[in-house]
């Protein structure tokens, strides 16, 4: 209650952002999660949406920070990013110049969703950011390739697929997907399952995570399994030095 | 009511609550008597090593509070000649670090997981009474720490893993260990005692080919392993690192066998067990030549060297050994005894079969 109450109040004193970034028209379509939902194990159907078409970068996200002092690390509140916020940068307002451009890490749930809204926008759907991380350069729905699959076990060091600055953007055009960063989503507090995750009080449904309703249609897919762990491990206040974001934004 | 009586009936109040006598009233016989009562002492730090080596008994004759301070570290490791891997470790070792702790310790267990750790670990530790094995209570995002605490209840050699999802893959990858659970009188004095884990590996390229192999899901699944080793490398324990003892000296080995699949036919080549404590419990079998290591199970072996030579540990589901990599050496030095064990002591050409007699 603290919480939402205080939020709003830094809502509020948000001003605009300033710099526009690049989104990419995502044409939606029914999809087959890996994930299933409590009593929905058909495929789901993704709206139309449109997705940055990378990740934020420090410099980016040193903009809004110019722009929403609240978010300065010497300044946010304790509620809303814990002790390893920015903790990369070399002052409290600046990046280390030479890796500005490098995905924003260390960034909480609660930065990040302030950034996208100032943007006008929105972190992703679970649904959605695995729609589009579903495609490979060539196909948009790549997942039934083990070899595509197996290279995604990399996905959060620097030997995942999109790690190069230089690596192809996907079917969609969207970039980095796979990168040395996971990405939070907007609903990832959905994905909790209990903290062992071998649901061991309730059989095989939850044999792949947690107790929530969530399990898994695609056991072979260890590579989601992977994100789903480490996206659920967090509190929304959690920083992590290899997790990021992008934002999205409805078809009005 | 006098001052004898308050003491007697403040006794009898503690005992009915299953406290603790209180300090004021305790004896030191007392306490030093009942593994139940209250832990005596400082907190002692847990002696940690990596494979082969095994922490030093603990030598005491009462339960303590034990600290124990794990550390999961994600590194490129050799695998084999000229192969590397990326493990995944309890301790920066695959097997992770061995612990020692005594029957009715009380455990405090710190596990830690690395800044660069690009994964969430936990660690479900078979020697652990309770939800997980401990599991719950140490989901530890990269580049932060948790603790649980458990009483050590049963004596025995345990497998300890990390139980992440997907679990397989963490198993895999090498994030086991052992914990030794004493007895309260200790396990019998022994000249040596080592450190032995087997697990089987999964990667992408074949069997010795070269760089840096990524782990291959679908081998895993299949139960189709690259390598099958003893302390997650090949060589491990041979060459300048082959585990070493005496002529006349007895042996204890703690084997483990982490899986994540295979099931391991332990023997060493050209010795007896004098005692195989089955499945790392409290009772044993006695001469012994080769014995069954479940994946998530241990076995305590113990024998005497007799006489010096190069024993070789194997995997006795014996491809593996030579073409998978499940080889070590315990090399024996001193005094050779005829009695027991002579070499070849001829060699000739036989004689062509005769001609028929008849």
């Amino acid at each position: 209650m603290l919480t939402s109450t205080l939020w709003l109040v830094l809502l509020a004193t948000s001003s605009p952002a300033a710099s526009p970034a690049a989104y990419v028209e995502i044409p939606g379509g029914a999809f087959r999660s890996t994930i299933r939902y409590e009593g929905n194990d058909g495929d789901r159907v993704v709206a139309d949406f449109a997705l940055m078409q990378q990740a934020v970068s420090d410099r980016e996200f040193q903009a809004f920070v110019l722009q929403h002092p609240q978010w300065r690390r010497d300044r946010v509140p304790a509620l809303f990013a814990d002790s390893g916020y920015l903790s990369h940068w070399q002052a409290d307002d600046a990046p280390d110049p030479l890796d500005a451009e490098r995905p924003a890490t260390h960034v909480s749930w609660f930065a990040a969703d302030a950034y996208c809204k100032a943007q006008q926008a929105r972190l992703p759907d679970w649904a959605e950011w695995e729609y589009v991380a579903a495609a490979d350069p060539q196909r948009r729905d790549a997942r039934t390739d083990p070899v595509w699959r197996n290279r995604l076990f990399a996905d959060g060091t620097s030997r995942a697929v999109d790690a190069a600055g230089n690596a192809p953007a996907n079917a969609y055009g969207i970039r980095g997907l796979h990168g040395a960063s996971w990405e939070w989503v907007g609903d990832f507090s959905t994905l909790l399952g209990d903290s062992d995750k071998r649901g061991a009080d309730d059989g095989d449904r939850l044999q792949f995570c947690g107790a929530t309703g969530l399990s898994f249609n695609n056991r072979d897919d260890y590579a989601v399994l992977k994100r789903v762990a480490l996206l659920s491990a967090m509190q929304p206040r959690s920083t992590l030095g290899n997790l990021g974001f992008r934002c999205a934004r409805s078809r009005p | 009511m006098s001052r004898v009586s308050h003491h007697l009936l403040f006794c009898a109040l503690a005992c009915a609550l299953g406290i603790g006598a209180p300090v004021a009233i305790a004896t030191p016989h007392h306490a030093a008597t009942n593994d139940n009562d209250a832990i005596l002492g400082k907190p002692i730090k847990a002696v940690l090593t990596a494979p082969p080596m095994v922490p030093p008994p603990t030598n005491r004759t009462a339960p303590a509070k034990v600290i124990v301070e794990l550390e999961v570290v994600e590194k490129e490791m050799p695998i084999s000649n000229g192969v590397t891997y990326n493990f995944w470790t309890f301790g920066g070792s695959v097997p992770g670090s061995f612990i020692r702790v005594r029957q009715g310790d009380t455990v405090e267990f710190n596990l830690k997981n690395a800044h660069d750790s690009h994964m969430p670990h936990n660690i479900d530790l078979h020697a652990v009474t309770g939800t997980g094995g401990g599991a719950e209570a140490t989901f530890t995002l990269p580049g932060h720490q948790t603790k649980f605490t458990f009483k050590a209840m049963n004596p025995g050699l345990y497998v300890y893993h990390c139980a992440m999802p997907p679990v397989g893959m963490h198993i895999a990858n090498g994030m086991y260990g052992l914990i030794l659970v004493e007895p309260p009188q200790g396990l019998p004095k022994v000249d040596k005692e080592y450190y032995v884990m087997q697990g089987d590996f999964y990667t992408e390229g074949k069997y010795g080919e070269p760089g840096l192999q990524p782990f291959s899901l679908e081998k895993a699944i299949d139960e189709h392993p690259t390598y099958v080793l003893f302390n997650g490398a090949e060589g491990s324990l041979t060459g300048d690192k082959a585990l070493t003892a005496k002529a006349g000296e007895t042996v204890r080995l703690f084997v483990g066998n982490g899986g994540p699949n295979l099931v391991s036919s332990f023997h060493v080549i050209g010795e007896i067990f004098d005692k195989v404590y089955t499945e790392g419990g409290s009772k044993y079998q006695e001469n012994v030549q080769t014995t069954l290591i479940p994946a998530g199970g241990s076995a305590m072996v113990e024998f005497k060297t007799d006489v010096p030579g190069n024993y070789i540990l194997v995997d006795h589901s014996i491809f593996r050994t030579f073409h998978k990599g499940t080889l070590g050496i315990l090399k024996v030095t001193g005094e050779k005894d005829s009695s027991i064990y002579t070499g070849q002591q001829s060699s000739m050409e036989s004689p062509p079969a005769g001609k028929s007699g008849h």
